[in-house]
């Protein structure tokens, strides 16, 4: 318990100091973050000029259980936690792309890929991207309630720029790449050449970006696993009192232990203590 | 499952009850309903009970001694076996109505087995020291009988039967048992006595049969036996005496001469005969050896002799005495003459002849017997004074003599006799001895056995007059306020713990079952690290909305189910009023 104990000081540290920073940052340079999307000062930020902002009331994101970086709620902080300790991973092994897994279907992967994504895009110096990569049942784009006109399909396909198929819905240094609608032969195409240039290519444009990709169950389907070989590392999400233990031993054994960044406890009944 | 055993703390356990509450709750309520409603609808059993003492003999034991010896829980196991009879409760069952919707249904044995379960019976125990032995223990002093009933009434009018039933048989079979004792007792005083008189007949014939020959009269037959030894020896005595006495008289008598001796008158005493003839012979032999036989003189002498010995009654050759002495003569002439002479001469062969003639005639005589004694009628004329007083007691002599020899003789016999009845005694003896033991014994055996008899028959009184060792009531069988049974609160607790029983077990068996991960600490378990990430749930205001909304659902629907069912038993089955009345009575009871 001591190292823990130990990390978590340390972590609520860094969390105060990064909370600080976040709402200096806000209060001085985006009063309404809704309103003027397209104003970034941050040079780092500049792509985001190019691509489409969208509005998403607070209502909507309050109701798709996405965290505001200002907010003091118990599970703000626990995603905040899990942010540093992700970007403190990523940043020791030099990695820039993670795969947000889990065994099962709605244990809460792309929610977590969501929270994570706005919680990496509210530090300093840091953009996040979120890639749809669950191409049989693609959600990221309903948690904003935002119906896109491109998605990450049409840019693979040619039919249309990168720029116009990432959204940002709002908040500072967060986009996320739709999937408008499931398609067929799913798998083989997360598995293409294809695919893995095109994540090289998110890789190389923006070295300052983590890039985080949303996949379909492990074990429900061979989709993760045939995307899984052109990402970094891999974030298992498990659901408290849901998920089956074989299927996390599992989904385990098919990442193997060197890309596994780690597991997160999603649901969990355990509240964070107060603060 | 295979994962290494952790230690619970509170926050799984928590997480469990979190989890698990719905099915924790499921299970209490699944057991502590039913429970409540039994503890609740059990109907009351009530239990009326009479105490029964056991009391001490009145009388002490070392003055009257019971017959009856067993037990006090003996006894009262005993009774109870005669009260419990098919047919005692069966009449009770009857006289009550106990039972009824069993009775014409069920068989009868059932019913009389549940009638046995209702009645109850206790042994109250006193810590005694046993007077006896000196040890302590366990003495019955009293005991309860009691019959359980759902009408505190029946319960008490049946107990009331049943303890006067054990106290009925109590009082029965001590007085039977006690006139068993009594009359066995006299039954065997009576064959004992019937032996007694056959041993007693046999013995008084034996008696008869041997009356001098008894043993116990040995002493005396001794003793007599003795008497007559000595009796005997003095009559021999007596006898020697008056023989010695007799010789004597007879040797004075042979000195005195019978007849007085003549003196004439010139004082020349006249010769007795015998004594004449004595002379006589004396001359005859003198003149015999100067003259032969026909001198004169010779044969004068000879004449005179023979007619003295005439008078005298001797006759002088007849007599073989005589003739002896004349053979003797004869021969001593003829020694003197074979001196002188052959034998051939003649005067040697005369005395020959003559000595030959004489044996003949001595022969003759033997031959013709003994001749009355000679003198006798000589004797009676006896006329010295002298003689005749010593005759006479020499006649008194010899009378005596024989009168003592026949005594010889019968005091000889009756010894005789007594000798036989000493040696006869022994061989009585042993059947005599046999005879008298078997009456002794007998005889022993039937005071023993009057002495008993005697006993049990005051032992009967005692118990007749109800003096003995007796059952009281001394608390009667009332009519019980309260119910013995079911102990409410303790069923409903009983049930309670069960409920929390059943549903701490149906958690922990949910959980055993449970397949997925909980916690954190069962994920790093799982992985081997810790999670990265512990993200809670996140609660939206729509959940919030959506929670409200179920819980008013659940209890608006609840309420109106309650209602209904209310509604429905109040109309239906019990007004909800009584019924609550009701309950708060029983567990008030």
């Amino acid at each position: 318990m001591k190292p823990i104990e130990e990390a978590l000081r340390v972590a609520a540290e860094s969390r105060r100091e990064i909370t600080t920073k976040v709402v200096a940052l806000q209060r001085s340079e985006k009063p309404s973050v809704a309103e003027k999307p397209a104003a970034p000062i941050d040079v780092s930020r500049l792509a985001h000029s190019r691509s489409r902002s969208i509005e998403v009331p607070r209502a909507v994101l309050e109701r798709s259980r996405i965290i505001s970086a200002a907010g003091q709620d118990p599970a703000t902080r626990a995603y905040k936690l899990l942010r540093t300790r992700v970007q403190q991973r990523m940043d020791h092994q030099r990695w820039q792309t993670l795969a947000v897994v889990s065994p099962g279907a709605r244990e809460g992967k792309t929610l977590t890929a969501i929270n994570l994504g706005v919680a990496l895009a509210s530090s300093e110096q840091r953009t996040a991207l979120l890639v749809d990569c669950d191409w049989r049942k693609p959600s990221v784009h309903t948690y904003f309630d935002f119906k896109p006109d491109c998605d990450v399909l049409m840019y693979l396909d040619g039919k249309s720029p990168l720029s116009a198929a990432i959204v940002n819905p709002g908040i500072p240094g967060f986009c996320f790449l739709p999937c408008r609608a499931p398609i067929a032969r799913s798998s083989e195409r997360l598995g293409s050449r294809k695919v893995a240039a095109f994540v090289d290519e998110l890789k190389k444009r923006y070295p300052d970006r983590t890039v985080i990709f949303d996949l379909p169950p492990v074990l429900l389907t061979d989709d993760a696993l045939s995307f899984l070989p052109h990402v970094d590392c891999v974030l298992v999400v498990v659901e408290d009192d849901r998920t089956r233990r074989d299927d996390i031993k599992k989904v385990l054994q098919l990442i193997g232990p060197d890309r596994l960044l780690g597991t997160v406890l999603n649901k969990s009944s355990l509240e964070l203590a107060g603060y | 499952m295979n994962q290494p055993p952790q230690e619970k703390t509170l926050q799984d356990l928590i997480g469990v009850l979190r989890r698990r509450w719905r099915v924790g709750l499921c299970g209490f309520l699944a057991v502590l309903v039913p429970a409540v409603l039994v503890a609740l609808l059990l109907p009351a059993t009530y239990r009326s009970t009479g105490t029964i003492l056991i009391e001490q003999q009145e009388i002490p034991q070392d003055l009257v001694r019971t017959t009856i010896t067993s037990f006090a829980d003996q006894r009262i196991e005993l009774i109870s076996q005669r009260v419990m009879t098919t047919t005692n409760l069966l009449g009770i069952i009857r006289a009550h109505g106990l039972y009824p919707d069993d009775f014409d249904t069920k068989p009868r044995e059932v019913i009389i087995e549940r009638m046995r379960g209702d009645i109850s019976r206790e042994m109250i125990s006193a810590e005694v020291v046993d007077p006896r032995s000196g040890q302590p223990t366990a003495a019955t002093i009293a005991f309860t009988v009691g019959f359980d009933s759902r009408s505190p009434q029946t319960a008490a009018l049946v107990a009331n039967e049943l303890t006067s039933l054990y106290l009925q048989e109590n009082s029965e079979s001590r007085r039977a048992q006690a006139a068993e004792a009594s009359s066995f007792l006299s039954g065997e005083a009576g064959g004992l006595a019937r032996e007694i008189a056959v041993l007693e007949t046999r013995l008084a014939e034996f008696k008869q049969r041997n009356l001098d020959r008894l043993p116990e009269l040995a002493g005396l037959n001794q003793q007599l036996y003795q008497r007559t030894e000595t009796d005997l020896a003095d009559i021999r005595r007596q006898r020697g005496v008056l023989e010695e006495r007799r010789i004597y008289l007879q040797s004075e008598l042979a000195q005195l001469n019978p007849s007085a001796g003549l003196v004439v008158g010139n004082g020349q005493v006249v010769l007795e005969p015998r004594d004449r003839l004595r002379a006589l012979q004396a001359q005859l032999a003198a003149m015999q050896g100067i003259y032969s036989d026909r001198h004169p003189m010779v044969i004068r002498t000879q004449g005179a002799i023979d007619a003295l010995e005439a008078e005298l009654g001797v006759e002088g050759q007849g007599s073989p005495q005589a003739l002896r002495a004349e053979l003797a003569r004869l021969e001593a002439l003829r020694g003197s003459l074979i001196d002188r002479y052959t034998a051939t001469h003649p005067e040697v062969e005369r005395v020959d002849r003559q000595m030959s003639a004489l044996e003949a005639e001595i022969e003759q005589a033997e031959r013709d017997g003994a001749r009355v004694a000679p003198g006798r009628e000589y004797e009676q004329v006896a006329s010295n004074p002298a003689y005749v007083q010593l005759r006479a007691q020499d006649v008194v002599a010899e009378a005596e003599i024989a009168a003592l020899r026949e005594r010889e003789r019968e005091v000889a016999a009756r010894q005789a006799d007594l000798e036989e009845r000493l040696t006869q005694t022994p061989l009585i003896e042993r059947d005599y001895t046999a005879l008298t033991r078997d009456l002794e014994t007998a005889r022993a055996r039937y005071q023993q056995i009057r002495f008993g008899e005697r006993a049990a028959q005051t032992a009967e009184n005692l118990e007749l007059d109800a003096k003995g060792e007796r059952f009281t009531l001394i608390e009667p069988p009332l009519v019980p306020q309260q119910p013995v049974s079911p102990n409410r609160p303790f069923v409903l607790f009983i049930g309670l713990f069960a409920a929390l029983g059943v549903a701490v077990g149906l958690v922990a068996l949910r959980e055993e079952l449970e397949t997925s991960v909980h916690g954190p600490t069962q994920l790093q378990a799982i992985v081997g690290a810790p999670p990265i990430g512990v993200i809670p749930r996140i609660v939206t205001d729509a959940d919030r909305a959506r929670t409200r909304r179920r819980l008013t659902f659940g209890a608006v629907g609840a309420t109106a189910v309650l209602v209904l069912l209310l509604g429905a038993a109040h109309s239906l089955v019990i007004p909800l009023d009584e019924l609550w009345f009701r309950a708060i009575r029983r567990i008030g009871a």
